[in-house]
């Protein structure tokens, strides 16, 4: 159910020629969205705006759509003359524009009750006329996390689903970069200027967007990133989704104000359940005690959202795992009984006592005493302090294990992603 | 008359003999000092005067000048006082010169003649016996200090009347008016005897610490607050072998120029904790002031020097340690000369793993990867570039920390160490090393012989573990030691791959610091 929103005017007409004027508009200091749609519904377009008389900014004033604060920014912009070419050297950037009154501007966010005024973007729009769902989680997530994020953007983005996702560490990161290897499109909803790479670790994934998906951002290009442009462009991640999909949640996180933005703006949340006990699937337990749905599998996932909708269109329907069971073996879990071949069991070149140790071994670090500790109840076994170090001082030469600089060691992703094929 | 006493003065540890040379002649009443005298010195002819004055001397109208020699070296502190008191009587005839032949002389006069105590004695006296001068009159609140060296006979008056009457007296009936001072015998010094037994489960930090003190290795301990860092560190002290009799001498002379010197422990017997606050200036560290005193790390000589959260000091202040750390030494230079205080300390220092110091709790931990990194190139490159073993220090579960029993004990970790210890006394008898962490340069390869399947295993590690080149040789005598620790002649794998596990440091310094950049330092 998408909900009327108060604020819109889309009888505001876009032309090309506004363009530069929208600019300028967003460049004003201190006019947030907000304040922007409230004028160019009086204004009825941004060029009247800039060429408003002092009485009709006077009225804007009394009728409080202004403060004085914002009246004094707006006249001083107002003596700026070179709009034209400051439009074109956004462009000439290659950055695309979509205010409100846009015909691209995606519809699904014209409907949330606080759409962004102005979209700066660079790359593809998401296609309004493909499914699309976000996928949200914790930063420093577990392997778990890891594994089950990676799985179901691969999955959908199969499917033709879009992946939605704030190109953040963790999880959203992982999604859509399982979504852009499996040739799908992604889109990455940025808390600063679409021209910057934050964070930069995941400079190859703004890349892939580049080429593959798309950015957007509703903030100016160049805007550096700060903690609180953060909640807002989470409502953009969600307005542009059909669903959310939360893979691992602390309990107090910013994931969960995304999804209460998500339920506010109606759109449906589902979440993987974790371990009780450990405290990234806090939150997500938490949320299916208050009634989320929960999501087993992609297929799942799939059929809740667009069963019988257009996704399963004749012929356009395509199955994923070409040559796999049909979904009724429910003792496996579907996702990993794809037949695609990850290569050798890397596992076959430990130890023993080795392979023991990598078990015990996550993705997020331990320090010594715990793995031990933990050893011991795994195996039965004790180790010295001096044993452990040498197991895993071979295991990270092996490549199999890391340590981290900090403190604690930890599986090495890559080694674990390679060697994904289970054994009965 | 013209006439001599026997006096010294100390050069940061270095003792120089004084001679103080009275002349009192006829004319004018007259008193000058020269000397290249610090003002302390100077202010000796005021204290001089009323002090004799008050013991009954009257000055005659008289000449005097007084000349402390070589007067090229400059003079500071009070010890000439007596000296110079006893010059003045022997140049007006009241002491007949012979008796004050062969005698060393300081302390401090007040005005009213009573004998004040000075810093330093004990280095004053070892160089005293070293030039035949086997007798010495000093304070009475310093004879216990001087009483530690028994070859010198050690002559203590409490005022200057005393000293006085002592040296008008025969020279064979004196020494029942003042009996020379008998060494003082330390009292049980076996008070709060802090033992490894006390620290619940820590096996981890346990090895690390015996490794550090068996081959004398500086050691980093990581770990959250309240995890026992600090505790463990000061139980270090106890599981390093006894001081020697020269190890005590040195150090106690180190202590008394400090003024640290305490009367009633004597000669010091038990290896100090010396822990500096991470806001000690640096001149508490590694020594200082016009004339310099020493610091931390010379009070930490033959000891432990902890830095606790390391990480809050200052980068300058922890840059000084870098020539201790080398050269076992420090040198201070200042107007009046270069000081040398020795500075053979083994360094433990702890650190919080992150800003919140939980890490790697995920319950408990929400520092971002930036801020960790951020936090730990904080700590000063060339520290942590000498730091050859580092540690996690785990937080101690309930159950742990209620288990009283069943803890290793400080004596069976000790033992173990001394066997250790024999082992590398008896590889490096006739060389300049005694700890395998001294070794140097080609020594290192010569001692620490490592097998082709070894050095495999050490390239292997090289690439896959991100460890820099300076690390080759740590891992080299880390694991020398971990294997003398087994009783062991070769260095087998496991040894050299729990040396190769005690080198996380390495990939703490990526954007914060170059150690191939000279005068690093943001």
């Amino acid at each position: 159910m998408k909900m009327e929103s108060q604020n819109v005017i889309t009888s505001v007409p876009w032309t090309q020629g506004q363009q530069p004027y929208y600019y300028w508009l967003c460049r004003v200091q201190g006019i947030g969205s907000k304040t922007a749609l409230s004028l160019l519904a009086q204004a009825g377009s941004p060029e009247h705006i800039y060429e408003s008389t002092e009485q009709e900014q006077k009225q804007w004033r009394e009728r409080n759509l202004l403060s004085e604060r914002q009246l004094q920014n707006l006249c001083a912009a107002r003596r700026e003359r070179n709009l034209h070419r400051e439009h074109e050297t956004l462009q000439k950037r290659g950055i695309s524009m979509y205010p409100l009154s846009h015909p691209d501007y995606p519809a699904s966010l014209r409907l949330i009750p606080d759409p962004p005024a102005v979209l700066f973007g660079k790359g593809r729009l998401p296609d309004q006329e493909k499914p699309s769902v976000a996928i949200i989680g914790a930063r420093s997530c577990s392997l778990y996390g890891r594994t089950m994020a990676y799985e179901f953007a691969r999955a959908l983005a199969k499917e033709g689903v879009q992946i939605i996702s704030g190109m953040a560490r963790g999880i959203d990161g992982i999604g859509q970069k399982a979504a852009l290897q499996a040739g799908g499109y992604s889109c990455g909803v940025l808390g600063c200027g679409v021209d910057i790479c934050y964070p930069k670790e995941n400079q190859e994934l703004y890349d892939g967007l580049l080429k593959q998906g798309g950015i957007l951002s509703e903030y100016l290009p160049g805007t550096q990133p700060k903690p609180v442009f953060f909640p807002p462009r989470n409502r953009i991640i969600s307005g542009l989704a059909d669903a959310l999909l939360v893979v691992e949640a602390r309990q107090k996180s910013g994931t969960l104000i995304t999804v209460d933005m998500a339920l506010e703006q109606g759109r449906e949340v589902y979440v993987l359940p974790g371990r009780i006990g450990d405290p990234l699937s806090q939150g997500c337990n938490q949320l299916i005690a208050q009634g989320a749905a929960m999501a087993f599998s992609p297929r799942e996932l799939l059929d809740n959202l667009y069963a019988g909708t257009r996704l399963f269109r004749e012929g356009q329907h395509q199955n994923p795992r070409k040559g796999s069971k049909p979904a009724e073996n429910t003792d496996k879990p579907q996702v990993f009984a794809c037949s695609e071949s990850a290569g050798p069991d890397r596992t076959e070149a430990l130890t023993e006592q080795e392979r023991a140790l990598y078990e015990v071994l996550d993705l997020y670090p331990k320090g010594p005493e715990q793995l031990r500790r933990e050893y011991s109840d795994w195996c039965g076994q004790s180790l010295t302090p001096a044993q452990l170090m040498d197991l895993l001082v071979r295991l990270c030469m092996k490549g199999a294990a890391c340590r981290e600089p900090a403190g604690g060691f930890r599986k090495n992703a890559q080694f674990f992603e390679q060697n994904r094929r289970y054994k009965k | 008359m013209f006439v001599t006493m026997e006096s010294a003065t100390l050069n940061g540890m270095e003792c120089i003999p004084v001679k103080v040379e009275v002349d009192v002649a006829p004319g004018m009443p007259f008193f000058e000092m020269v000397g290249y005298l610090g003002s302390e010195v100077r202010e000796a002819r005021e204290r001089v005067r009323v002090a004799l004055k008050n013991i009954g001397v009257e000055l005659p109208p008289c000449r005097i000048t007084v000349n402390l020699a070589p007067a090229g070296v400059h003079k500071a502190g009070t010890a000439f006082d007596l000296p110079m008191a006893v010059g003045i009587l022997t140049a007006l005839g009241r002491i007949p010169e012979e008796h004050t032949r062969g005698i060393l002389f300081i302390g401090e006069v007040g005005l009213d003649g009573s004998l004040r105590p000075v810093t330093g004695v004990l280095p004053v006296v070892q160089d005293a016996r070293k030039r035949q001068l086997n007798h010495c009159m000093l304070p009475k609140a310093n004879e216990g200090e001087a009483a530690v060296i028994e070859e010198v006979r050690v002559t203590a008056p409490s005022h200057l009347g005393e000293a006085l009457t002592y040296l008008q007296m025969d020279v064979n009936e004196r020494d029942t008016y003042l009996t020379p001072a008998k060494p003082l015998l330390p009292e049980g010094q076996e008070e709060e005897k802090e033992d490894f037994s006390e620290v619940a489960g820590q096996e981890e930090v346990r090895r690390g610490v015996e490794l550090a003190v068996a081959g004398s290795h500086h050691l980093l301990m990581v770990g959250p607050p309240g995890a026992g860092k600090t505790m463990i560190a000061r139980r270090i002290p106890g599981i390093l072998p006894p001081l020697t009799k020269e190890e005590s001498l040195e150090l106690s002379a180190v202590y008394s120029v400090a003024g640290k010197w305490k009367e009633q422990t004597g000669l010091i017997t038990k290896r100090p904790f010396v822990s500096p606050h991470h806001t000690i200036s640096d001149q508490g560290l590694t020594g200082g002031g016009r004339i310099p005193k020493p610091g931390a790390v010379s009070l930490a000589h033959h000891a432990v020097l902890f830095l606790d959260e390391l990480g809050e000091f200052r980068r300058r202040t922890l840059d000084l340690l870098r020539q201790p750390l080398e050269e076992k030494k420090i040198h201070l230079s200042r107007a009046f000369g270069t000081y040398t205080y020795p500075a053979d300390f083994l360094l433990v220092a702890a650190t919080n793993p992150c800003p919140c110091g939980y890490y790697p709790d995920p319950l408990r931990c929400h520092c971002s990867p930036r801020e960790i990194e951020r936090y730990l190139s904080k700590i000063s490159g060339p520290i942590l570039d000498r730091m050859d073993l580092c540690v996690e220090v785990a937080p101690v579960s309930l159950q742990l920390l209620s288990k009283t029993e069943g803890n290793e004990s400080s004596a069976v970790m000790l033992r173990r160490i001394l066997q250790a210890r024999d082992r590398q006394e008896k590889r490096y008898r006739n060389t300049p090393y005694h700890y395998n962490s001294q070794l140097s340069g080609a020594d290192t390869l010569k001692y620490c012989v490592l097998e082709e399947a070894q050095k495999k295993l050490l390239e292997t590690a090289f690439h896959t573990m991100g460890l820099s080149a300076r690390a080759y040789h740590k891992i080299l005598k880390v694991a020398r030691t971990i294997a003398d620790l087994e009783n062991c002649d070769e260095i087998r794998q496991e040894h050299l791959t729990e040396a190769i596990g005690y080198r996380r440091m390495d990939q703490w310094r990526g954007i914060a610091y170059d150690p191939e950049k000279k005068g690093d330092g943001l």
